[in-house]
């Protein structure tokens, strides 16, 4: 959907200034993800690149990543005056603020230290204590025997739509909403925006911890939506959606909304899914959808280190440089599965109501949502059409990568062999390489 | 002109900013009282400073989110008032032929013709999206006896509304050609299936067309509408023409001459609900369901159409720019496309039917963009000062972590509930009791339509 | 009646302001470094902080995108990271990394199969990196003075506070010299002054050889006129680097005191630092700054300090950052289109710069009203203010409700009037000229027709048979006149 770049090889062109840039970063910290992830299987061979093959699979523990993290948060700050860092966590079943601190916190560090830059220094400190503060949280729950909590999926839809407020109160001119509470409000915002171009642009950037399939499994829909079609529930699967009752959290139905809304603000969902190949083959498509719809950068790690290059080459660029003049690293193939309400399912072919429009995995007389009476008689046909329906898996599918405007083919060729035959070091932005090549920083 | 808007700015310098406020004041009272007024009306009556504000709202930048806000005001009320989940149409697929003839710059609309339309054809593509989620809007204009694909066919209200907020492209000019603005439809039309539902909707100004000379006259073409069964509505600025009424009863369109403003809006807008037809008879709209079934077994022929019915639809997978493949609607050399979930054909663009197996393909966000009728957020109730004092409460609004007023500081007197505004500032969420301030109520209420904390 | 159009310096008055980036008086400083002075530079991480985000965007982001990387960058990573065709020429990539190049940031060579790389600098590398991760050694972010907890220190207020009397101080000293207009003002320090004098800021008149002046008798410049005009962050790193270039003048090391600017632009404001801790080498140049605001020191001696707004303010990069709190107190005029300015402020530096070129007809304790006239403006260009910069200064001064109204934000006529006040003291243009006197008049017509010829003829008076030419084609004519002169002997 990614708009064609345009052809540009004008550097007079590129912009002058950007306006400041807030990233919105939504960490998974669940700690069951975090647990697989620090000790990964052993990585999927990759014959086709050589150097890349060789590299080892690299345990990443989530103080190792949250230094990372914070190197890559301190080059956002430090790559504009104005940009700032908002972190939320997200948790099993539970999404929380890291930073900024809240108003009434105990103001960080009582001293500057003489190597660091003090911004950087209130963030990094600023984070570690709130991890540390959820994590004692988790521990809390843990030890009043509510286990089963620690099962739901982290609460990446509570955590977007936070994210999603935070922003609609720092841009007040761009929401209909403070319109309406107060027709004089947008008298306000109009005079700053004619005369300060430096309106700050926001992304959220989405870090995925858990493996893919359990979270378009447990992703699911609202629990409201389940409430209600139990309380109304003329339907005898009233009941079989209760045994899942559990798995209730976020919900595609959430997720979606969240991505109409961050449309709607033009704000990008980019998505960094964590879990190589080796621990779960399946990406988690919902995120993956979210950053293909509103034009984010999605890219899921080889679980072979690199990690801070990537996260400087890939993510780094404000939205105002992608596209143009910089590249934006080739998307994979995109499923656009839905999840049906029923059962909450992952599908690739589906019953959808024709009044209401609601999905369901599995033909049934009435509609759950709108309670339309489906014709009795369609019914074992639609029975033996789901017989029918075979899921065919995902291609794997790596865009090659763009050939540069007017190079020669094997011009190409040579340079990706050179390439292979160095062992790449650059990230996949440069377009050059294929993807998960190793990168060590020296 | 612009000398007089500072002059006035500065002469009044206490009720500060003139045309923004006026605009908005006007704006409101003026959308109010057209409903309210009594069909009787003539045109000529007390519709001058309507107009007027038209102007404001598209002069100024400021003003548009105002008069949007008015329309999702009124888009929550109908959202909120239907308590049954709507009925929505399942495929659309429309052109809208803009007439940009140097008739659109008539001044019986006032500021013009031209600008009230494009007032009107923006609030009339989102509340299309809104009620048609898996529809299609394509735009083309004609002006200087040419036709132009302003838009091509696609499902994004954003991008079609970009596009119309850029006047300059819209200059209007010359004289108007039925003829290849319809062709053009019929062109931009033609790899669809027949049986999805096709239509165009012709906005007329002009009360002539001028046609290319040659063997084929829109006597053909209209043939070829009625073959292709693309249904055609025409709406006239201006008055009846045979032609054109003609070629809606030929198609089954609707034809219509707008009385005066308002009266043109309630023609548009009666074109938003998706066909009768579609709903009653044979519906083309469910077609590919119908196949479906067809082709798995004979039944279902003949008999009576329920009101509803469960359809399959398979989500496809969107591959990236890479290489070309061929596609299976056209047998072409491509770059991207959908796979169909089912036979693995890669299908140029969705939602259609596979051309392979006959499997209705939809990208799901597109019929996600009409669930949050489906999951409504629970109402946020006020937050009366008491409960504030009294229970442990959070600090700060749920959604945005922004700080709430302290408590202590609001003299108890005057904090009245009025209005359902909250003297505490605090809104709280009935499922989940958790605290919001006011920006994020109207936020999660109008935009988001997910309550972070029931979201958890 | 055809109106003169200014509409192309009327439409940028707000972007020529922002063209001009505060920090134009520190790019011209560093363009003229060499590679040992940015090494020396480089060794602080601060200064690696400021001067990347000093870079265009495009610039800045490819340095961070090859930060983490051991290889250089290459030719072929910046075009495919651009998106540039293959057959884009090595100029334009130069081009678009010449900030860093200039910067000494990379390096650009040929490689051994002649493909272009650009290794970066080092130090820089390090410095960065360090500065990210906060693993550097060199203090360059300040250290903390290590004071009792009890110990009673000045609120970011106050400091604020201070650092703004103390440079306007300066700036009310300058305006008051030129104004003759008497309202009480401090002499600044001797260094100040001597500053004042060097940067040509102002100047004693009464000594005209400038051998001998006396500070104490100084007025105020065209120069610094414009200086007052410009926006506060122009004005500090403009006098930094007057400050600067006196101490190269003596052949001191600028280097680090360079390097201790960017430092305090990194330092946080309301936070004490101790001097001989964080600026081991440039103490002396600390004590001077003080006398500018830019530091404060509870006692004259102590090894305490606090950065005021002034310093922490330097490496924000653009204006945004002495917005802030100031922004509203800066924008208090409302300009009509009857030349009418009210402005609602009591600062009197601002009334004082206000008066330079508006007539002040009331004042009121919190409201000026004035009137802009031609006579006034005038007299403000003759001090050697450009209408540009009345312009500038207005618009960026101008009152939250002029945005009300619809852009542009000055009206026209105003704009237009100030630039043909402007055009109308250029109305008589000076120009060398030698002229000739010609006796015979052959001789006259000949070199005329000649000096035509040679577009060397500014003017021909054939009565009094004059002839004005251009003086460099002086040596040329006359060799002609004589040569013409023989022929015309000879030829009776």
């Amino acid at each position: 959907m990614a708009p064609p770049p345009p052809p540009v090889t004008d550097y007079k062109s590129y912009p002058k200034t950007t306006p400041p840039s807030v990233l919105l970063v939504i960490l998974d910290i669940h700690p069951l993800s975090w647990s697989l992830l620090s000790s990964p299987p052993p990585a999927i061979p990759y014959p086709e690149h050589p150097a890349i093959d060789k590299a080892q699979a690299t345990p990443m523990t989530l103080p190792d990543f949250v230094t990372l993290l914070m190197v890559f948060l301190n080059a956002h700050l430090a790559s504009r005056w104005g940009n700032e860092v908002v972190i939320y966590g997200a948790s099993a079943g539970r999404a929380k603020l890291l930073y900024p601190p809240p108003p009434n916190a105990v103001a960080g560090p009582s001293k500057p230290r003489p190597n660091t830059y003090h911004p950087f220094q209130l963030l990094d400190s600023r984070i570690e204590e709130g991890l540390k503060e959820m994590a004692a949280e988790e521990q809390d729950r843990l030890e009043h025997g509510d286990m089963k909590t620690l099962n739901q999926p982290p609460a990446m839809v509570s955590a977007l739509t936070k994210a999603l407020c935070f922003i609609n109160r720092i841009l007040p001119n761009n929401s209909n909403s403070a319109a309406l509470v107060d027709p004089a409000a947008t008298q306000d915002p109009s005079a700053p925006a004619s005369n300060a171009p430096d309106k700050p642009e926001t992304r959220i950037l989405v870090i995925n911890s858990t493996p893919g399939a359990n979270v378009s499994t447990a992703t699911s829909s609202n629990e409201q939506s389940n409430a209600e079609v139990n309380e109304n529930g003329t339907s005898t699967n009233g009941n079989s959606q209760n045994g899942k009752g559990g798995q209730m959290r976020g919900g595609y139905v959430g997720l979606m909304n969240c991505v109409f809304a961050a449309q709607k603000a033009k704000v990008p969902i980019d998505v960094l899914s964590l879990p190589p190949p080796s621990i779960d083959a399946s990406p988690p498509i919902f995120l993956q959808q979210a950053a293909h719809l509103t034009e984010g950068i999605y890219w899921q790690w080889n679980g072979r280190g690199g990690l801070l290059q990537y996260l400087h080459a890939l993510y780094l660029p404000p939205p105002s440089l992608r596209h143009h003049p910089f590249a934006v690293p080739p998307q994979d193939a995109v499923g656009f599965r839905a999840v049906c309400f029923c059962h909450h399912k992952t599908l690739d072919i589906g019953f959808v109501c024709s009044v209401c429009l609601s999905i369901f995995c599995e033909p049934r007389p009435v509609c759950l949502m709108c309670k339309t009476r489906f014709p009795i008689k369609s019914i074992p046909t639609l029975k033996t059409l789901a017989t029918y329906i075979e899921h065919i898996p995902i291609p794997d599918t790596v865009p090659p990568p763009p050939i540069p405007k007017g190079a020669k083919t094997h011009q190409q060729n040579e340079n990706n062999k050179r390439e292979r035959a160095k062992g790449a070091t650059n990230g996949d932005a440069s377009g050059t390489g294929g993807r998960g090549e190793p990168i060590e920083i020296d | 002109m612009s000398a007089d808007l500072v002059d006035d700015d500065f002469i009044d310098d206490d009720d500060i900013p003139g045309p923004s406020t006026r605009g908005k004041k006007g704006g409101a009272s003026g959308s109010k009282s057209g409903k309210g007024k009594d069909a009787g009306r003539h045109a000529w009556e007390g519709e001058f400073k309507k107009s007027w504000d038209i102007v404001q709202e598209d002069e100024k930048g400021s003003l548009e989110s105002a008069v949007e806000s008015l329309l999702a005001r009124g888009r929550r009320k109908r959202a909120l008032m239907a308590d049954t989940p709507l009925r929505r149409s399942i495929i659309r697929h429309m052109f809208i032929i803009l007439d940009l003839s140097e008739s659109m710059m008539d001044k019986d609309f006032r500021p013009t013709r031209f600008e009230v339309i494009l007032g009107y054809l923006r609030s009339y593509v989102v509340e299309w999206f809104d009620q048609n989620p898996l529809g299609q809007i394509g735009i083309i204009i004609m002006r200087d006896r040419l036709s132009e694909v302003l838009v091509p066919m696609g499902g994004n209200p954003q991008e079609i509304l970009s596009v119309l907020s850029d006047k300059r492209r819209l200059e209007p000019s010359g004289e108007p050609s039925l003829q290849n603005g319809l062709v053009m439809a019929k062109g931009g039309m033609s790899h669809l299936p027949t049986t999805s539902s096709l239509e165009t909707l012709i906005i007329f100004s002009s009360i002539s067309t001028a046609d290319p000379d040659g063997p084929v006259t829109i006597h053909n073409v209209l043939e070829e509408l009625v073959t292709n069964k693309i249904r055609t509505t025409i709406l006239s600025l201006a008055g009846e023409i045979k032609i054109c009424r003609q070629i809606t009863e030929r198609t089954g369109g609707k034809f219509g001459v707008s009385l005066d403003q308002d009266h043109f809006k309630d023609l548009m807008w009666e074109t938003i609900p998706p066909p009768a037809t579609t709903i009653q008879s044979h519906t083309p709209i469910t077609m590919g369901v119908k196949n479906a079934l067809s082709s798995a077994n004979g039944l279902q022929k003949g008999g009576k159409t329920p009101v509803g019915d469960l359809m399959v639809m398979g989500f496809p997978i969107q591959l990236p720019l890479g290489g070309e493949t061929l596609c299976s609607c056209h047998g072409l050399l491509k770059k991207g496309g959908y796979l169909c979930p089912r036979c693995s054909s890669k299908l140029c663009d969705v939602p259609t039917d596979c051309e392979v197996c006959g499997l209705m393909v939809v990208s799901s966000p597109h019929l996600a963009r009409s669930f949050w009728f489906l999951f409504p957020v629970a109402n946020y109730g006020v937050l009366p000062i008491e409960d504030v004092m009294n229970s442990s409460t959070s600090e700060t609004c749920f959604g945005c972590d922004v700080e709430f007023p302290d408590a202590s500081t609001i003299d108890e007197g005057v904090a009245q509930v009025e209005d359902g505004v909250s003297p505490t500032g605090r809104y709280r969420c009935a499922k989940c009791s958790n605290d919001f301030c006011a920006d994020c109520d109207l936020y999660i209420h109008d935009t988001l339509h997910t309550c972070p904390g029931c979201a958890q | 009646m055809v109106q003169p159009s200014f509409s192309h310096p009327r439409s940028d008055p707000s972007s020529s302001s922002t063209s001009t980036s505060p920090t134009a008086a520190l790019d011209t400083f560093l363009d003229n470094q060499h590679q040992s002075y940015f090494e020396e530079l480089y060794k602080s991480e601060a200064v690696c902080l400021c001067i990347l985000r000093s870079l265009p965007p495009v610039c800045r982001h490819i340095i961070l995108h090859n930060l983490w990387s051991h290889q250089p960058l290459r030719t072929i990573d910046i075009k495919s990271l651009l998106q540039m065709d293959i057959q884009v020429s090595l100029q334009d990539v130069d081009e678009v990394m010449r900030p860093a190049i200039n910067r000494k940031i990379l390096h650009p060579l040929l490689n051994k199969k002649s493909k272009m790389i650009y290794p970066s600098n080092d130090a820089f590398k390090k410095g960065l990196r360090n500065a990210l991760t906060g693993l550097g050694t060199s203090n360059s972010f300040g250290v903390p003075f290590d004071r009792e907890d009890d110990a009673d220190i000045p609120d970011q207020q106050a400091l604020e506070t201070y650092g703004e009397d103390a440079f306007e101080g300066i700036l009310k000293y300058m305006v008051s010299s030129g104004l003759g207009v008497g309202f009480p003002v401090a002499r600044p320090q001797m260094e100040v002054l001597e500053l004042l004098l060097i940067s040509g800021l102002m100047v004693d008149p009464s000594d005209p050889s400038g051998q001998n002046p006396n500070l104490n008798r100084m007025t105020i410049t065209s120069k610094g006129f414009q200086f007052l005009l410009e926006d506060r962050q122009t004005q500090l790193w403009e006098i930094l680097m007057y400050y600067l270039t006196a101490k190269e003048a003596n052949s001191e090391r600028s280097a680090v005191v360079l390097s201790m600017f960017f430092s305090l632009g990194c330092m946080q404001l309301g936070q004490d630092y101790s001097a001989s801790r964080s600026f081991p080498g440039a103490l002396s140049a600390l004590n001077d700054l003080a006398q500018y605001g830019f530091i404060y020191r509870p006692a004259p001696e102590s090894d305490q300090f606090f950065p005021t707004h002034l310093a922490t303010a330097l490496c924000s990069g653009d204006a945004a950052a002495t917005r802030g709190q100031d922004a509203d107190e800066k924008r208090f005029l409302i300009l009509e289109t009857n030349y009418k300015i009210y402005a609602y402020t009591s600062n009197e530096l601002e009334i004082a710069i206000l008066n330079l070129f508006v007539d002040i007809r009331i004042r009121y304790p919190n409201l000026v009203v004035g009137k802009l006239d031609r006579k006034n403006v005038k007299s403000a260009m003759e001090k050697g203010i450009s209408a540009n910069q009345i312009i500038s200064y207005l618009s960026s001064h101008a009152h939250p409700q002029m945005y009300n109204s619809p852009p542009p934000l000055l009206h026209p006529t105003i704009v237009d009037q100030l630039h043909l006040w402007d055009r109308e003291r250029n109305r008589l243009k000076t120009e060398d000229t030698v002229m000739l006197e010609f006796f015979s008049k052959e001789l006259f017509e000949d070199t005329e027709k000649e000096a035509k010829a040679n577009a060397a003829l500014q003017l021909s008076i054939p009565n009094q048979k004059f002839l004005f030419i251009e003086p460099q084609t002086k040596a040329a004519i006359t060799e002609f006149v004589k040569e013409r002169q023989t022929q015309l002997r000879s030829g009776f």
